[in-house]
């Protein structure tokens, strides 16, 4: 905040000028003006216009558009290369509030509200000193650079330092952490370390000494088993499982545990989902329609398998961003690189150009989001305010997905599939070729009609673009034809809605007819959504509302390139494909990105412990947060490289830590915390409550009705299958899982929210799901065999728990269920041959829904 | 909690009035506020519902969410959401050369739109309504909307708005959150997030539909995007006998047998807790069962009209059989916010109803019939309790209507030039904002933004559209990105 007294002839006379002051001088200060924040009035009275301020937001919306649309591009190109951060003629820099007000050898630059008396003003009026030197402003340019000084010299709070433009990379940029190439640091050597038994621990205690913490004691047993479960599989162990664990002696149980774990195809069902989450996975439009996408779950079923076979994560990224041009017809692939096609589309609009538009910022941004763990969206519109991305960045990303067309349904199967199915379908073929061609004719004029109306609709140049034949198009031109095409074919139900009752007849007649043939077909295809790069030229990519564009070229940021120059990258030649993609994927996917690896490894981490070692796991800018240990995240990055890029490796190496084996108990949690509050030092284990899936997967399993199979299309969630399997529709969100935070889908998500509100106590409580999984639990435990009730109680309690019950809550539950006879005497209680006989089945089932609803269950130590 | 203006609720439960549930409730609610073996009594109830949003998420700003960031005029906003987009030219903004013009095709001079429905060339169509001034500030309204006109001058007419979406998923997307691309908080929750609740035993962002289907794009239109879903909007009934999801009793459950579970599940929980200290979140979800309770209790009060005198129900058009749904809706509406609901937003019309692509005659005389009233009833209801100084009313849709003709005789959608109103929470009544040109078809006076309208509420608010910010991905995101002004001839400025 700058200081600054206000000449009180502005106070006294000119009540306006004060207002315009004022605006500025508010309350939870977001602008900062030039001008003063306290007013020294005559008489050494202080006004604290914080408190008394007026508030013209409107006006300070307006100052604010002013400075960013004529004032900075001023200062920025006229000024700056002699008053900047490299050079400052006359001891004058212009590039931040302070240099401003406190000018130069001459005296300050600028007197807010008073451009007569500023020099700045003087100078480029040329009265007195003559600036710029090579040529005086444009007078609207003059007016433009008065108007500011007069209406206060509003000067963002944000805007730190102007940067340089259009070479806007400096080198101080350059030395942002994150940009830094990649080196494997060497291991702290610790005196008297008992505790580590990893090199991360080593880091973590490092930290720890270094702030007078300690680390929390490794957690039981019984602790660790039930966290390992959620974390590597997402399910709770079974008693069996935990007493397999508990009681196992050997040295390396616990790692055999770890390994058993990652090698279980259920740990592919629960890291997916984050995954997921990033890509914005959801099997629905988005739009109004919301239409369901049937094809969808091959890209989930690609991306669970992608990690039960520990893909190195470079395949897994060219796979998504160019498995088409990798791949040719593998059908792994094709549905791999639906990547992109996961966003939201639906046919009905008009204005094919900015929805295609919006669809390419959308490609756009969630490639450097997922991947680069850096927003790009704000370079979109202009260079960026916090980080060094220019605006021509953001279009040579973008410009690696120009030539992409969309194809739908298309055949994911391999070429000798393919053969093979031609072959069995001749028969049908032959059989069927008259009633087809009478279909096609009766059909044909209606789709004439219809290709025309619904062309007729557009705007005429999108329209030229439908009627110039495929081969003369260029990409953006095919893309506008094959959006037209979409509105053909589902706007009002599709062509065949339009037919007349009469050719209707005829039409389900010679379905029918169709249909007698339906057995020499054979069993179709599997189909997925994805996409190619046109074939034929690519239209150009430029900046938007820019006169006289130029062409930009498909390239990297500049701020991780040598010059801006050295921006564009070699696109390999792939056969019908313009290989810009794989060009893009090769480069996020090698060794020397420092982005990509970092992101990653931190988002493996931040699943782990609940927070990544970067906090902001999408945002490795300056707005996000700095890593709380580099040297770990980068010893870790290194070491994920070295280990051929295995995730598998990297669990096993932060699972088998002592870091992450704590107790959430910390004997000195106070003190601990008070030095740490949010455990960013790592000192104990977080308390976590169990993701949306989770919860309902646990529920599913501990009344025994999970069906376990692994893949395949999506059900409604009435089936008893594993949340990752429930149909995802984006306007219609799951009730229960969307309670308990799942993402929406709607753009990428790093995080999940964990929210704690009155409305899940309600759904566990009254909603007949948890209520319905609790009767199933309680019928479970008929099908079993138990001695006494508190046998049959404590298996309860360790399904839910994973833990024996204590005698105060073994003896609550028993109170609980068993049902009192007339006299008062619990029947049946002692020693039975059934105890579901000697208890109230829906007490027991009461029982059970208390489980599902305590804290115990819901959240991991 | 806000200032009580009806004594009916300064108890928490009328004790007189509590069903048995209620009554257990009740009784849960103080065993968990006395056995208060953790102190957690102490724990503010704000920090529960918001705690999420500030403390857990590095991206909000806390110190300047939840300070207004200027003197507030409005305390609350009931938003009166037409879906489907009314007919300005037949409501509020006559065009005499329209119908001067009936039947020839665009003059020139007029730049043809991109139309959702595409129909090139197509005739201009009259808008055959009679036409009064009203009131002392004589604002202009249709013989459509005779209810509504007798409040004009309690209304300010925004004539010249327009919008980026062409059709209802963009065009309801971008009313709602500010951009025509799903995927960012509504209103509404960017009000929740920046003021917090005012209600101790409601949501404080409540939807109402008016019938069972659902709006274009579904709750999105009321979610949080990619803020937390603390914020986001609840949709409650306000018929059937279970106003939230999940507020009843499980079919077939006593009060008493929930009490046994509860109490049991409170025994664990406390045990639990206890060997977890310095470990909020768990506070925070025990407390969570006791909001539920409060819920339980208040929710059912708040939609219950009974109490409400014939009077009143005359008032919204409840006697009588087109206007009683809405009017129910709107007496709702008045009853939330009495409460300390921030944000209520009501869809009339629901699924697009207002949609008149043909026949637009038949279409909007039903559908205003069925709103006129009720909303006026509302105004009036709320000026004659003192309410509407700290209520902002707002009725429009997504979109305007053209004053070309579709399909003879009914009109496509409008964006480039429309009008919504808005009246109380500050607003100077009695006057129109900005114009459109001669035929109603781009806005070209003081044109607002659909970010000018949101900027506008949140100012009434007391929000600063600017210094609202949560941080996401690397972007400090406004509520209405990066732009958008108060317009502050909505107060007279």
């Amino acid at each position: 905040m700058y200081q600054h007294s206000l000449n009180t002839e502005i106070l006294n006379a000119d009540h306006a000028a004060l207002r315009t002051v004022q605006r500025y001088v508010r309350g939870p200060m977001k602008v900062v003006c030039l001008a003063a924040i306290l007013l020294a009035l005559p008489g050494g009275i202080t006004l604290n216009l914080v408190a008394t301020a007026s508030a013209d937001e409107d006006v300070q919306a307006q100052q604010r558009t002013h400075f960013e649309k004529h004032v900075r591009p001023l200062l920025v190109t006229k000024c700056l290369k002699c008053h900047g951060k490299d050079k400052q003629e006359g001891g004058l820099r212009l590039d931040t509030a302070a240099a401003i007000l406190n000018g130069g050898d001459s005296g300050p630059a600028v007197v807010p509200g008073n451009p007569k008396e500023s020099l700045l003003i003087q100078a480029i009026h040329y009265d007195g000193r003559e600036m710029p030197p090579s040529g005086k402003l444009e007078p609207s340019e003059i007016t433009r650079l008065e108007q500011w000084v007069s209406t206060g010299a509003m000067w963002p709070d944000d805007l730190h330092e102007l940067r340089p433009e259009p070479h806007g990379i400096s080198e101080e940029d350059r030395k942002w952490w994150a940009f830094q190439p990649i080196h494997l640091p060497e291991v702290p050597g610790i005196p008297n370390d008992t505790w580590s038994r990893n090199p991360i621990d080593r880091f973590v205690l490092e930290r720890l000494n270094a702030e007078g913490l300690t680390p929390a004691p490794q957690a039981s047993r019984e602790t660790l088993v039930r966290r390992l479960f959620y974390d590597v599989i997402g399910l709770p162990p079974t008693p069996e499982e935990i007493d397999a664990f508990v009681h196992d002696a050997s040295p390396d149980a616990w790692e055999q545990l770890v390994d058993r774990l990652l090698n279980d195809s259920r740990y592919g069902e629960h890291w997916a989902r984050s995954w997921l989450d990033l890509v914005r996975y959801s099997e629905s439009d988005g739009w109004n329609q919301d239409a369901y996408r049937p094809h969808l779950w091959r890209y989930r079923d690609y991306v669970i398998r992608s990690l039960n076979a520990d893909k190195p994560y470079p395949q897994f990224v060219r796979e998504q961003l160019a498995g088409d041009e990798i791949g040719g017809d593998n059908p792994e692939n094709l549905a791999a690189v639906g990547f992109l096609r996961l966003g939201i589309y639906e046919y009905n609009q008009r204005d094919a150009r900015g929805q295609w538009n919006d669809i390419m910022n959308e490609m756009t941004d969630v490639t450097a989001d997922v991947f680069l763990g850096m927003g790009m969206a704000c370079a979109r519109c202009h260079n960026h305010k916090f980080d060094p991305i220019l605006q021509t960045d953001y279009f040579r990303l973008r410009a690696f997905f120009e030539p992409v067309i969309w194809r739908d349904n298309v055949t994911a199967a391999t070429d000798v599939e393919k053969e093979a199915y031609k072959k069995a379908l001749v028969g049908w073929e032959e059989a069927t070729a008259e009633i087809r061609q009478e279909i096609d004719e009766l059909l044909k004029p209606y789709n004439d009609r219809k290709w025309k109306s619904t062309a007729d609709k557009f705007p005429l140049d999108i329209q030229a673009c439908f009627y110039k034949p495929v081969e003369q198009r260029n990409s953006w031109e095919h893309q506008m034809a094959y959006l037209i095409s979409r509105q053909f074919l589902e706007e009002g139900g599709g062509p065949l809605k339009s037919l007349s009752k009469e050719d209707k007849e005829k039409y389900d007649g010679l379905e029918k007819r169709l249909a007698e043939f339906d057995h020499l077909k054979p069993a179709p295809l599997p189909e997925v959504m994805t996409v190619s790069d046109f074939p034929g030229a690519v239209a150009p990519t430029v900046i938007p509302d820019v006169p006289q564009p130029a062409e930009i070229a498909p390239g990297i940021l500049t701020v991780l390139s040598p010059s801006e120059a050295g921006a564009s990258l070699d696109i390999p030649a792939v056969p019908n494909s313009s290989g810009r993609r794989l060009a893009l994927a090769e480069w996020i996917g090698s060794r020397d990105n420092p982005l990509t690896t970092r992101v990653i490894v931190n988002r493996i981490w931040q699943q782990h412990f609940g927070q990544g070692l970067v906090a902001t796991a999408s945002d490795f800018g300056h707005q996000g947060q700095l890593p709380s240990h580099p040297q770990l995240l980068d010893w870790l990055t290194a070491t994920f490289v070295e280990n051929g890029w295995s995730f598998r490796q990297l669990h096993r190496l932060i699972l088998t830590s002592a870091t992450w084996q704590q107790s959430a108990n910390h004997p000195d949690a106070g003190r601990q915390q008070s030095v740490d509050l949010t455990d960013s030092l790592l000192w104990r284990a977080r308390v976590r409550r169990l993701r949306a899936e989770q919860i309902r997967d646990a529920m599913l399993a501990c009344s025994g009705e999970l069906d376990g199979h692994l893949g395949g299309p999506s059900v409604d969630a009435s089936e008893p299958r594993r949340a990752i399997y429930v149909k995802s529709l984006r306007n219609t969100p799951e009730p229960f899982l969307h309670a308990f935070d799942v993402a929406n889908g709607l753009q990428s998500s790093s995080e999940r929210s964990n929210t704690t509100t009155p409305l899940q106590a309600l759904l566990m409580v009254n909603g007949r799901y948890a209520i319905d999984r609790a009767s199933g639990m309680a019928e479970r435990m008929k099908k079993q065999e138990f001695v006494t009730t508190d046998e049959m109680l404590t298996a309860l309690f360790r399904l839910t728990w994973g833990r024996q019950p204590n005698p105060t809550e073994l003896s609550r539950a028993l109170t609980f269920v068993v049902s009192s006879d007339a006299s008062g005497n619990p029947a049946g209680a002692g020693a039975d041959d059934d105890p579901t006989a000697a208890v109230d089945m829906e007490k027991l089932a009461d029982f059970c829904h208390v489980l599902f609803n305590s804290n115990e269950f819901l959240y991991v130590d | 909690m806000p200032e009580v203006k009806n004594p009916e609720f300064q108890t928490i439960v009328p004790e007189s009035s509590a069903s048995s549930v209620q009554a257990a409730a009740e009784h849960n609610r103080r065993r968990f506020l006395s056995g208060n073996a953790l102190g957690i009594g102490s724990i503010a109830l704000n920090w529960m519902f918001q705690r999420d949003g500030l403390a857990k998420e590095a991206g909000s700003n806390a110190s300047a969410a939840h300070l207004a960031h200027h003197v507030a005029r409005a305390k609350s906003v009931i938003w009166l959401f037409m879906e489907g987009g009314p007919s300005h030219l037949d409501l509020v903004d006559p065009k005499p050369l329209l119908n001067k013009l009936a039947g020839q095709s665009l003059p020139d001079g007029f730049r043809e739109p991109i139309t959702a429905m595409g129909e090139r060339g197509a005739p201009l169509l009259a808008a055959p309504r009679k036409w009064r001034q009203h009131g002392e500030s004589g604002l202009w309204a249709s013989e459509w909307i005779p209810y509504t006109a007798e409040c004009m001058d309690d209304i300010a007419v925004i004539r010249s708005c327009w919008t980026n979406g062409i059709n209802h998923a963009g065009g309801v997307c971008q009313m709602n959150t500010c951009i025509n691309f799903a995927g960012r908080p509504s209103l509404g929750a960017w009000v929740n997030y920046g003021l917090g609740s005012s209600s101790e035993n409601l949501p404080s962002f409540v939807v109402i539909c008016d019938s069972a289907g659902r709006p274009v794009n579904g709750t999105r239109n009321w979610g949080s995007g990619f803020m937390p879903a603390t914020w986001q909007g609840v949709q409650i009934s306000g018929s059937g006998n279970e106003p939230i999801a999940n507020l009843n009793l499980p079919e077939g459950f006593s009060a008493e047998r929930q009490q046994a579970k509860l109490s049991l599940l409170q025994d664990f929980n406390l045990e639990h807790a206890a060997y977890r200290p310095q470990q909020t979140e768990l506070e925070a979800r025990i407390r969570s069962y006791e909001l539920s309770f409060r819920m339980q209790a208040q929710a059912p009060l708040a939609v219950d009209l009974t109490s409400e005198t014939e009077s009143t129900r005359s008032l919204y058009g409840m006697d009588a059989k087109e206007t009683e749904t809405f009017g129910k809706n709107c007496l709702l509406a008045r009853r939330l916010v009495e409460r300390g609901v921030r944000f209520v937003q009501l869809f009339h019309g629901t699924g697009s109803k207002w949609d008149s692509h043909t026949a637009i005659e038949a279409n909007h005389s039903r559908l205003c019939k069925a709103m006129d009233k009720p909303v006026a009833g509302l105004l009036k209801d709320l000026k004659q309790r003192g309410l509407l100084d700290e209520t902002l009313v707002i009725w429009g849709g997504e979109f305007g209507r053209t004053p070309m003709s579709e399909k003879g005789d009914g009109r496509d959608h409008n964006p480039t030039g429309f009008s919504i109103w808005m009246a109380g929470g500050g607003v100077k009544g009695g006057q129109t904002i900005g114009a459109t040109d001669d035929l109603g078809l781009y806005a070209v006076e003081d044109k607002m933004h659909v970010r000018d309208i949101h900027a506008s509420i949140l100012g009434l608010l007391g929000l600063n559209n600017m210094q609202l910010t949560y941080n996401h991905h690397g972007r400090p995101e406004r509520p209405t990105i990066n732009e958008g002004s108060f317009n502050r001839k909505l107060i007279g400025g």
